[in-house]
Parts: structure tokens; C-alpha cells; sequence
């Protein structure tokens, strides 16, 4: 039987190749290539491996946690970039540097399930400022799988939207709240909306909501998507969006289309 | 013995309906020509859904291709037995009022002449029904749409054509007896679609996305043009029959019918592409083609009256009409998916009115610009508003428009469950494992 190697997937091929071109302006060589092999060994451990959380170790190690956001904006900025846009694919250069940098010191087991341990005060900074996260995202972990492929669907929605106009995710965020407001949604997923909204600055989906809930505001944001791109456009975001749901293991289980 | 007043009734109107077939046979057709012309142009004719449906289904966005054949195939089929059972009726039966027939309906089939009359008149009433399609495609309910073409086949379109056209079997429509012309339908078949058409849009309202929140416009173009363009030639050449057997009987006069047919299509596609010229936009095909369709409509009215010049050049001003109309109306927010209403309302009065300018031997005659004029306004005022309360009735009753979900999956998966391109599709979002 053939063994696939996880790390030559074209998922992971493209990820790597996104950190890559986003991040490599703003190191040296050397580092850039720590941060990849983070950012691989976290992929390995997870293939749904939050960005954000890369770039918050990553900022971590580097001792610049004030930063993180910007890396994760950078990262975004690319990622949907076509593949002929993106540069070389950085795996020879991680190889070349495997034994100088050893990266088999990134504890990533444990930083993925929330257990670093370190007695560096800037890394117990690090993990104090994601405990809350790491909590959220262990309630993602025992999501089922249309609650995690609608949470991903919704989440590449807003990644578009902020590569594009960051200003429309402020509106799409109006929209959402309206769709709450009107009722149209029960009374959990309604006070979970507001409550994703005002915290986390966007739309996230829990088991508040039911799948109809989930397809319906889903429909609402391909509507207003009409009106801002128009129809043609909106159709073809929503494929892109679809197609890169469904490279994620979740969507085995479940297709995003089941929500159109 | 029969005693009851009702039944005598019933029996005597039998007997007339009889007696005025067997009347009506003698003054149709003269010979076995005639009838060999008439069914050949009526099988032409017939050839026109098939131009029509590729049109219609080009200048849609694939996920909607299978609906629009559907409705093209349905308002030939349910529009046939509506005519057949009450239209006919309607449009030719002995119109004492002058404003519809009161005989004819059901007919059977014992008068050979009068099947092969009502055979070219069925072609010609899908036709009208068949123009409404492409206007409202994309976000009308099929089932709806099926009842609003029965209601145009059955009613509105035979009531108009009573007006203009009744009277061949008894009686006369109060248009015919001011002398209304209008030889093959401009206004009756193609203006009487237009309207209808209009009414739909406006009560459906535009596509979704069609116009932003702002107002601006947004393109939303066909899947397949290359089926816009064979649709196009497929009408040019079905038109000839369409004109040409309005004439009913086989005679010399049929070449003079067609090449005004086929000068005034020359003309509406080469106007249409003058005017996008001098007005600097795109010489877009799908615009050339509508053109020449306009100005097969405005020639339809006139065309065995006319000179080939004049047919050349109401053929040449319908072209421009269509570009100018097909942004005014989009302008208006009248989301009309192939201009329908520009190409066979608009052109048609025009058309229409043409008659009283450029008739052989009679030109300019005001007087008879007055009564075309006339004409064009009871067809738009009778069409109109027949339709819009036949949309809005349906709106109320079944529901026609399709709900925003399903205009997003596309009217081909959740109408008929089909898709037109299974293999090709790529904007197909919903797998259709869930409801």
C-alpha cells in the first residue's frame, strides 16, 4: 500500500508556499525557515491549524508578540492568490536548514492542545494571552462535522472579504446582526451572533445554531454578496470558497455545498 | 323530443358552430396549394420555438438553460390545446360585438380547410405566449409561467386578435372596421407577447444582483452565445413562412413578402450595428442579432404592402430602436433577459405604425397613421393590463416568483431536478443532497 506523505499534499504544498510568500519580506532567511518548520510541524499535528495561532507562537518565539496580528494580516493578504502568483514552493530551502535548526524543539503537541509549559515569562505571556483561544478551539474539536465545515465556510467568507475591501466586513457584519435581529435565527444562535460579533469582530457557528440556521444565513450572505459584487461575481467567490472547504479533512464528512 | 329551453339552446348554437365551419371552408382556401403553402409556412413557424428556445437559453446563465427549453416546450404544448379549445374560438369565431368570437371553439375535425387554418393560427399563438418566456427567464416558477402562457394563448392573445383580425367567419372586429392593418401580427402576435412580457417583468421584479443597492447596473450575461446566434437564423428563416403564409393561398405575391422579410431583418441588424457604432459602444453580437430580429418584427405588419426600399428601412430603424429601448428599459429597471420588450413591443408598434408611412401608393397617409395608432395603443392597453392582472393573480394564488435560494441553485435543478450541463458546470454551488 502506498504511504501519501502528508507534508507533499497539494494542501499543505500551497499553505506552506502562502506562509512563505507572505512572511519572507519581513525575516532573514534562517528564520523564515524557523517559521516554516512551525508552521509544518503544526500542520502535521493538525491539518486545520489556525493561523492565527501560528503566527502567535511564531511572534512568540521571536519574543514579539505585539506583532502577531500583523503576520496573520500578511498571511491573509495572499492566501488567495492564485498558484502562478505565489513563489516556489519552500520545502528544499526547510530541508537545507532541517539539521542546523533542529525543529524538532517545537513542542507543537503541546501547544496545539493548550500545555506549554515553559518557564520563559514572554512564553507564558504567550500562553495566558491564547488560553481563551485554545478553550475555544477545544469546543471546535467536539463540533460536529457540518458545525466545523460551516465555521470554515464562514471564516474563508470573512478571509475574502478582508483581502478585498476590509471595510465590507464591517457591513457583512451589519447584515448578520440584522438577520439576528429580525428574528430569523432562534434565540441562542441570535445571542451567540451578537455575542461572536462583538468579541471576536466576526461571525463564528457553535452548536447554538442548527443546520437550517447555518444555511440561512449562509443564503443571506450570498444575497448581500450579489448586491456587492454582483450575481456572476458572488457565484464565483463562492466557489472558491467552496473549493478550498472542501481540501479540509472536515468536508469528507460533510460537503459545504449542503449549505447552498 | 326536446323540451327544455336550455338544451334548444345549446343545440341551436351546436348547429350554428356547424353551419358556420361548414361556411367558413369555402372562403379560406381556394385550392389544394393554398393548403400545402399554409401547412408548410405553419411547420415553419412551429420551427420558430425551436430559434427561440436557443435564444432565450443562450442568453441565459447556464444554470438556468433546462428551464427556459422547458418553458419554450410547455407553452407550445398547453398553449396548442388552449387555442385549439377556446382561442380559436375567441379570435375567429362570428364576433357580432366585435370584440371576441363566440363560435369555433373545440373545433373538430370534419373541414379539413378549417384544421388546416387553425393549424397555422395554433403556431402563430405560441408564438406570442413563447416571446413572454425569455423576458421573465431565470426567476419565474415554471408552473406559474405554464398558467400565465394558457391565460395568453386562451384569452388575452385571441381577444386582441379578434379586434384586429376577426370577422373571417361572421361579424368584425371594431380595429378590421376602422381599417386597422396589420397583415401577419406585428401588433397582434408580437406586440400583444411584448406587453405581456413588460407586465411580468414588472411584477417580478429584476434578477438577483441585476441592480445594486446603489442602482448601477450589473451585466449578467448568457451562457451561450453561439446558441443566441443559430436561434437568430433559425427565426430569420422561420419568419419567411411566418410572413409569407399570412397571405393564405400560394402565390406570386409570396416573393415579394419575403424578400421584404428578409431586406427588413438585413436592415434591423445592420441598423442595430450603425447606431452602436456612431453611439461608440460595443458592436455587441447579441444586440446585432435582436436587431435583426427587430426589424423582422416592424416589417411583419407591412411587409406585402411596402417596396423593398421602404422595407429596408423600417427594417433599419427598428434595429436602432432595439438599442436605444434595451437601455432605456434596463435604465428603468426593467430587467428583461433577451429584450423581448424592445424587440417585439417596441419594434412591433413600430412596425405597426410604419404601415401608415411607407404603404405602396398611400404613403403618409395621416389618416391611416391615426388608426394604426390606435391599434398600438389598444394593443398596449389591452395586453398590459390583461397580463399584469394575470401575473398579479398568480403572484397572490401560486407564488411566481422563484424564492432567492433556488435562483441561486439555478430554475434547471430546483424546477425539473435536471441540470443542462453536468459534466461542464462549474458554478453549480448545491449537490442537491439536501432539499
Amino acid at each position: 500500500m502506498e504511504v501519501v506523505d502528508t507534508r507533499q499534499t497539494a494542501l499543505a504544498i500551497r499553505m506552506r508556499r502562502v506562509v512563505y510568500h507572505a512572511l519572507m519580506a519581513e525575516f532573514d532567511e534562517k528564520t523564515m525557515i524557523k517559521g516554516l518548520w512551525l508552521w509544518q510541524q503544526m500542520f502535521d499535528s493538525d491539518p486545520n491549524a489556525s493561523i492565527h495561532k501560528f503566527c502567535e507562537y511564531f511572534a512568540g518565539e521571536l519574543g514579539e508578540e505585539r506583532v502577531a496580528s500583523d503576520y496573520v494580516k500578511l498571511i491573509y493578504k495572499v492566501r488567495f492568490l492564485s498558484d502562478s502568483e505565489l513563489g516556489d514552493d519552500p520545502w528544499p530551502l526547510m530541508e537545507k536548514y532541517e539539521s542546523q535548526l533542529n525543529p524538532g524543539k517545537f513542542d507543537v503537541e503541546a501547544m496545539l492542545k493548550g500545555k506549554v509549559s515553559g518557564t520563559d515569562k514572554k512564553e507564558r505571556q504567550v500562553e495566558e494571552k491564547n488560553s481563551k483561544q485554545v478553550a475555544e478551539e477545544s469546543e471546535i474539536v467536539q463540533m460536529t462535522p457540518w458545525q466545523k465545515v460551516a465555521n470554515q465556510l464562514i471564516q474563508e467568507i470573512y478571509a475574502y472579504l478582508e483581502f478585498r475591501d476590509a471595510t465590507a466586513v464591517k457591513t457583512l457584519n451589519e447584515l448578520v446582526l440584522s438577520i439576528a435581529q429580525r428574528k430569523e435565527v432562534g434565540v441562542r444562535a441570535a445571542y451567540y451572533v451578537r455575542a461572536s460579533i462583538r468579541e471576536k469582530k466576526r461571525l463564528q457557528f457553535d452548536s447554538s445554531f442548527t443546520e437550517d440556521e447555518v444555511g440561512h444565513i449562509i443564503h443571506e450572505i450570498y444575497i448581500w454578496f450579489c448586491d456587492y459584487l454582483g450575481p456572476m461575481d458572488a457565484d464565483k467567490v463562492f466557489e472558491q470558497v467552496v473549493r478550498l472547504v472542501e481540501n479540509k479533512p472536515e468536508a469528507l464528512n460533510y460537503s459545504p455545498r449542503n449549505f447552498f | 323530443m326536446v323540451r327544455h329551453p336550455s338544451v334548444k339552446l345549446i343545440i341551436s348554437v351546436a348547429l350554428l358552430l356547424t353551419s358556420s365551419t361548414a361556411f367558413a371552408a369555402e372562403k379560406i382556401f381556394d385550392n389544394i396549394d393554398d393548403v400545402i403553402w399554409v401547412l408548410v409556412a405553419g411547420i415553419l413557424v412551429f420551427f420558430m420555438q425551436a430559434g427561440f428556445a436557443l435564444i432565450e437559453s443562450g442568453m441565459s446563465r447556464a444554470k438556468n438553460a433546462i428551464n427556459v427549453i422547458m418553458k419554450n416546450y410547455s407553452d407550445m404544448c398547453f398553449g396548442a390545446i388552449a387555442y385549439w379549445l377556446v382561442g380559436f374560438g375567441l379570435m375567429f369565431g362570428m364576433n357580432q360585438s366585435g370584440f371576441f368570437g363566440t363560435s369555433l371553439f373545440a373545433i373538430d375535425g370534419s373541414d379539413m380547410s378549417m384544421v388546416t387554418f387553425l393549424f397555422f393560427q395554433t403556431m402563430f399563438a405560441a408564438t406570442a405566449a413563447t416571446i413572454v418566456s425569455g423576458a421573465l427567464a431565470e426567476r419565474i416558477h415554471f408552473s406559474s409561467y405554464v398558467f400565465a402562457s394558457i391565460m395568453i394563448t386562451a384569452i388575452i392573445y385571441p381577444v386582441f386578435g379578434s379586434w384586429a383580425w376577426g370577422g373571417m367567419f361572421g361579424g368584425e372586429g371594431w380595429l378590421a372596421n376602422m381599417g386597422f392593418i396589420d397583415f401577419a401580427g406585428a401588433s397582434v402576435v408580437h406586440s400583444v407577447g411584448g406587453w405581456c412580457a413588460l407586465a411580468g417583468i414588472i411584477v417580478l421584479g429584476p434578477r438577483l444582483g441585476k441592480y445594486a443597492s446603489d442602482g448601477s447596473i450589473r451585466e449578467i450575461p448568457g451562457h451561450n452565445l453561439t446558441l443566441v446566434a443559430i436561434g437568430g437564423f433559425i427565426l430569420w428563416m422561420a419568419w419567411f413562412g411566418f410572413n409569407g403564409g399570412s397571405l393564405l393561398k400560394a402565390s406570386t405575391d409570396i416573393g415579394g413578402i419575403i424578400l421584404n422579410t428578409h431586406l427588413a431583418a438585413a436592415g434591423g441588424a445592420v441598423g442595430a450595428i450603425v447606431f452602436m457604432v456612431l453611439t461608440h459602444k460595443k458592436v455587441l453580437m447579441t444586440m446585432v442579432i435582436n436587431g435583426s430580429l427587430g426589424g423582422l418584427v416592424g416589417i411583419t405588419a407591412g411587409c406585402n404592402l411596402m417596396d423593398p426600399a421602404f422595407a429596408l428601412l423600417t427594417g433599419l430603424l427598428s434595429g436602432m430602436i432595439v438599442v436605444i429601448s434595451m437601455d432605456m428599459f434596463e435604465a428603468f429597471g426593467i430587467d428583461d433577459v433577451v429584450g423581448a420588450v424592445s424587440v417585439h413591443g417596441v419594434c412591433g408598434a413600430w412596425g405597426t405604425l410604419a404601415v401608415g408611412l411607407f404603404q405602396k401608393g398611400n404613403m403618409f397617409d395621416f389618416n391611416q397613421i391615426f388608426i394604426q395608432s390606435i391599434g398600438v395603443l389598444a394593443c398596449f392597453a389591452w395586453a398590459f393590463t390583461a397580463s399584469f392582472i394575470v401575473f398579479k393573480l398568480l403572484d397572490s394564488v401560486i407564488g411566481l416568483r422563484a424564492s432567492t435560494k433556488d435562483e441561486q441553485r439555478g430554475l434547471d435543478y430546483s424546477e425539473h431536478s435536471e441540470i443542462g450541463y453536468p459534466e461542464f458546470q462549474q458554478q453549480q454551488l448545491h449537490t442537491g443532497k439536501k432539499g
